[in-house]
């Protein structure tokens, strides 16, 4: 817009070169470009070069070649304990959650005087957070004496079960606390469920086609632009989980629920392995994006952009 | 015929509301036991887990907590919570629609890397580039101002970007190509098309950038050192002290009053998103 | 593109080499560092300073709650109104968080001049060169030390030279529920051994059906390390198993006691926090923390709890109750006003005025006639405190050296072990085959 002010004899030649498609590329991706070189480039290349090396912070790095590498797969029993906790915890809070958002969202895309008051009620789970607050909440909830063996208790099942305490349960509790929080997918599926065209549907109901048959012919398809937006962000969401592991559980019992990033914070800050932290982010950076790759790669195969027609 | 149709319409709406209602009321709970919470006494929250009424209610932890630490009261917290999450999600909101637009509608050289760029940021731990990124900012002399948590807001958040591209592919390239023969440019088409279309989307990353923002205390505890400019999310975790003792009521009261915000922001928002379902959107 | 990508990464080595720069430039300081030039240094800052005509901007870093929050501010503030030329900037943070926080700022080598320490991080600081030398400060007596025992002193000094000052003392102890070990019958004796609890935890047992809380930690571990004779790091750079053999043999014989608290009871419990500590909803009759800690045990337990001294071992080779300094405070290298930060610690522990607002809450205060003065003053539930630390001192044997880098870790590794045995995944052989030489190469790594 700002250009037109310019005199006319220059304002012709760039306008033209702006309205250029690589240029106008650059033009609107140009912030994004200035605040990654300025505030993100550089400390994510250190963090790389950290990895090669012995850093407790105060100290300056010592380089190790890959020695933090050939500990952490060969050398570090628990490296591969919090891994397969962190894939586990991911395979299923993922899908759950997902599930559980778009079931939720189809539910309350119905429009009815109390819409609004479902949409808020569904949603407050996710406004809380991840704070202190939600850690001592969860703990009080699966606690021997907590409400949910209470629960248990009138319905006739076993009631005296400590949920945090047993090695076999105590992950469920923090993928419950995953799924319960499912408002933010919700969200997005609610808005993306806006966005398909109501002729669509017209269109299918004047066929005879039943809402089953509406929901797999329309909604599915003219959603999978937002399914794979909440899948690639809840996958890498589930791999950065921290504090639910880090304030409620603290790894408990036996580390069957400590979390890749919270052993990746205790080896850099706790243990001051700075350098193995940071050897451990980026093998899961590495890991994360290869299945972000993946999912990528097979997006032409399911996702339908309405812009690609 | 005409009225069986009716009945059954009008009792798939019960069923739908009794279904609707109980859920939410199972979904609710644990939030109604914190704010009830927030009006016992520590020790009953820790004695008496399953009791949702607190024994009698009292104020006290709010009239505590809301007092703060050394005499910075939450009234400070709270404005600069407000200031920090207001700032920020204008900043993040604006840029990341205008970068999402460059990604989804344009094609320039290199537009995967920097795409791979940005997912690259989003997949990398905040806690590994924390120190290298203090460095930086020290550098500048921004630690201890807000700058280091307000500004690369302003340069787009890799999460609104990319949901903002999924929306922009949603719309239909026939509304580009009908703009242009009117004489559009990528600019107006930008402003006059698309921004109107992905409202829900803005409202969405609006909503998000605020209580991501508003929870943050990891920047905060980084970069700030002068407790005037604390928040409420970091002031929050000063109740707690695991080894001389926590205040977990008071930090229950002001965590329910650090939600009235976020909440508030939320139910004027998604009006906005009802508005849009209600006129353009699916009929049951 | 070429261009941009190039510009990355000249910027990248430059932030490289100046953090090298940085912690470089403190080592070389710390070791040229002498006493003479240093405190002339530190003058001559703020000297300038005050002909500037401005104030010495001190900063000063503690972590903490809410009620050591408002009673610090306020010494600070009384401070701040009797010495009108010194500004205090204060900073808090709850204790996780300071430590990140106070890591970045070292990296950035803008440490606060006025850090609140703890035990376990001491080493690590000042190894590092960022902690200042106090010694030349007492020596000059900026710090007075004429009243604060010469045990304290030398808790906060590595290599003979002082590097932190305490503000405050603890001692370990166990804590018991007077209500249920008198209906139980049983009597508890000033300090019991570890067999001595067992039998009277089955008594207990046998009569209440209140289980038992056997496991203190590392503070066990360290305590049994004490009880034989040697200490826990000792033994542990050495590779040596006799203490640990003691410990894990000691938790096998309870974890399978039907008295104990069950592994999976206390894995819910999590005794690392005051409030769900199982003492606390009476899931035991007894517990261990540190001194410090009581006040609000015994607040939130909304009971009257006994206290008694730390368990230790059958024909014990020492007593190994100790004192622990709490709440240490030390001064930045880095700072530019040593002197006038040596000035107030010595305001901080030695007034009474200043702890006359502090009232103990970091424990007992170090300055032996300040803590008479400040005694009457506490609440009945403080006063068993200040008991239990004077009785303490009576028979208290030096603590150990500060504790290594690599502490942490090996703390998590013991967690990790003791817990296996308690879920009976682990034999105490087991348990100390894989301890000793895993803490070993810990402790030769976190060295390095």
């Amino acid at each position: 817009m700002k250009n037109n002010q310019m005199t006319p004899k220059r304002k012709e030649t760039l306008v033209q070169v702006l309205n250029k498609p690589k240029v106008a590329g650059y033009v609107f991706i140009l912030p994004f470009i200035i605040g990654f070189l300025a505030f993100l480039a550089v400390p994510m290349i250190l963090s790389l070069g950290f990895s090669f090396t012995r850093y407790n912070i105060l100290k300056t790095p010592v380089f190790i070649g890959l020695e933090n590498y050939r500990t952490m797969f060969f050398g570090d029993p628990k490296f591969w304990k919090v891994f397969g906790v962190t894939m586990y915890y991911v395979l299923f809070s993922v899908p759950l959650r997902l599930i559980m958002a778009l079931a939720v969202a189809m539910l309350l895309v119905k429009s009815t005087k109390l819409s609004g008051f479902y949409r808020a009620v569904y949603y407050l789970p996710s406004i809380i957070g991840s704070s202190v607050a939600v850690a001592i909440l969860w703990k009080r909830m699966f606690a021997s004496d907590g409400v949910i063996n209470a629960l248990l208790k009138i319905v006739g099942l076993p009631s005296d079960i400590a949920w945090l305490g047993r090695t076999d349960t105590a992950i469920w509790t923090l993928i419950i606390l995953a799924i319960w929080q499912f408002g933010s997918s919700m969200l997005i599926f609610l808005s993306g469920l806006k966005q398909i065209s109501v002729s669509l549907y017209e269109a299918a109901t004047v066929d005879g086609a039943n809402g089953i048959q509406r929901f797999f012919k329309i909604t599915l398809p003219m959603l999978t632009p937002t399914i794979f937006f909440n899948l690639i962000n809840q996958l890498i969401n589930g791999f950065m989980a921290f504090t639910q592991s880090y304030i409620i559980t603290q790894g408990k019992p036996r580390d069957t629920t400590l979390f890749y990033t919270v052993y990746m914070y205790q080896n850099s800050f706790t243990y001051n392995k700075l350098g193995y932290g940071c050897a451990m982010a980026w093998f899961m950076v590495f890991v994360v994006g290869l299945l972000t790759l993946v999912l990528f790669k097979t997006q032409k195969k399911w996702v339908h952009y309405e812009a690609e027609g | 015929m005409m009225t069986g149709y009716k009945e059954k319409r009008t009792a798939i709406t019960v069923i739908y509301h009794v279904f609707t209602f109980f859920f939410a009321c199972a979904m609710i709970y644990p939030l109604v036991w914190m704010v009830m919470s927030s009006f016992k006494d520590t020790n009953e929250i820790f004695r008496t887990a399953a009791s949702l009424l607190p024994e009698k209610f009292s104020f006290t932890n709010y009239t505590v907590g809301w007092k703060g630490f050394a005499g910075y009261s939450f009234a400070i917290f709270f404005k600069n919570s407000f200031v920090i999450a207001g700032l920020s999600t204008l900043g993040a909101v604006v840029s990341s629609a205008v970068i999402g637009y460059g990604f989804a509608r344009i094609d320039f050289k290199f537009k995967g890397f920097w795409f791979a760029c940005m997912l690259l940021a989003m997949m990398l731990p905040f806690q590994v580039i924390m120190i290298p990124q203090y460095i930086i900012f020290n550098k500048l002399g921004w630690v201890g101002s807000y700058l280091p948590i307000i500004v690369p807001q302003f340069f787009g958040q890799g999460f609104f970007i990319f949901l903002n591209v999924q929306f922009i592919k949603g719309i239909p390239i026939d509304l580009d190509e009908a703009a242009r023969m009117d004489g559009c440019t990528v600019y107006s088409i930008f402003y006059r098309i698309i921004l109107p279309l992905i409202k829900p989307s803005l409202v969405t990353s609006a909503i998000f950038s605020f209580m991501w923002r508003w929870d943050d205390f990891l920047a905060a505890l980084i970069y700030l050192s002068d407790p005037l400019k604390y928040p409420v999310s970091y002031a929050l975790k000063m109740f707690s002290d695991p080894t001389a003792g926590s205040d977990w009521g008071a930090m229950f009261a002001m965590a329910t009053l650090s939600l009235v915000p976020i909440f508030l922001i939320f139910l004027t928002m998604q009006k906005y998103l009802v508005e849009g379902i209600a006129s353009t959107g699916i009929k049951g | 593109m070429k261009k941009r990508l190039l510009a990355t990464t000249l910027a990248a080595l430059l932030a490289a080499t100046s953090l090298a720069a940085c912690g470089s430039k403190t080592e070389t300081k710390d070791t040229q560092t002498t006493g003479a030039t240093s405190a002339a240094e530190t003058t001559k800052a703020a000297d300038t300073t005050a002909a500037a005509g401005g104030k010495v901007t001190l900063n000063l870093s503690w972590w903490g709650n809410q009620t050591r929050n408002d009673v610090t501010k306020k010494a600070v503030d009384l401070y701040m109104s009797q010495n009108p030329n010194v500004d205090i900037k204060v900073e808090f943070t709850d204790w996780s968080g300071y430590w990140d926080k106070l890591s970045a700022m070292a990296a950035g080598g803008n440490l606060p001049d006025i850090v609140q320490m703890d035990y376990s991080y001491l080493n690590q600081y000042q190894k590092s060169g960022q902690l200042a030398d106090l010694s030349e400060f007492i020596s000059t007596g900026a710090i007075d030390t004429t009243k604060i025992p010469e045990s304290i002193i030398e808790s906060g000094s590595i290599d003979g030279k002082c590097y932190a000052i305490s503000l405050g003392s603890n001692a370990p102890m166990m804590l018991y529920d007077k209500a249920i070990v008198e209906k139980a019958g049983v009597t508890i004796p000033d300090q019991m051994t570890m067999d001595q609890l067992y039998d009277i935890s089955k008594t207990i047992y046998e009569k209440t059906g209140t289980k038992t809380l056997y496991d203190g930690g590392i503070n066990m571990m360290q305590i049994m390390a004490r009880a034989n004779g040697s200490h826990l790091f000792d033994e542990l750079t050495a590779g040596k198993e006799d203490s640990m053999k003691i410990y894990f043999n000691t938790m096998e014989k309870f974890a399978k006691a039907d008295f104990s608290i069950s592994a999976d009871l206390l894995a819910e419990k999590n005794p690392d926090v005051v409030e769900t500590k199982p003492i606390i909803d009476s899931s035991t009759w007894n517990d261990f923390l540190l001194s410090n800690q009581y006040i609000s045990v015994s607040k939130t337990a909304g009971r009257d709890l006994g206290i008694t001294m730390f368990p230790t071992l059958t024909d014990a080779k020492a007593q190994p109750i100790y004192l622990k300094p709490s709440m240490f405070f030390s001064i930045a290298e880095s700072s530019k006003n040593k002197e006038e930060a040596a000035k107030f610690l010595d305001w901080f522990t030695n007034s009474t005025e200043a702890n006359d607002i502090l009232l103990a809450e970091r424990g007992i205060p170090v300055n032996s006639a300040v803590a008479d003065e400040i005694k009457p003053k506490a609440d009945e539930i403080a006063q068993h405190v200040f008991d239990y630390v004077a009785k303490v001192s009576e028979v208290a044997t030096p603590i150990d050296a500060p504790d290594p880098s690599g502490k942490g870790e090996v703390e998590a590794l013991g967690k990790t072990v003791v817990e296996a045995v308690r879920y009976g995944d682990a034999t105490a052989d087991d348990a100390v085959a894989q301890f000793v030489p895993e803490a070993k190469r810990i402790l030769e790594e976190a060295a390095k």
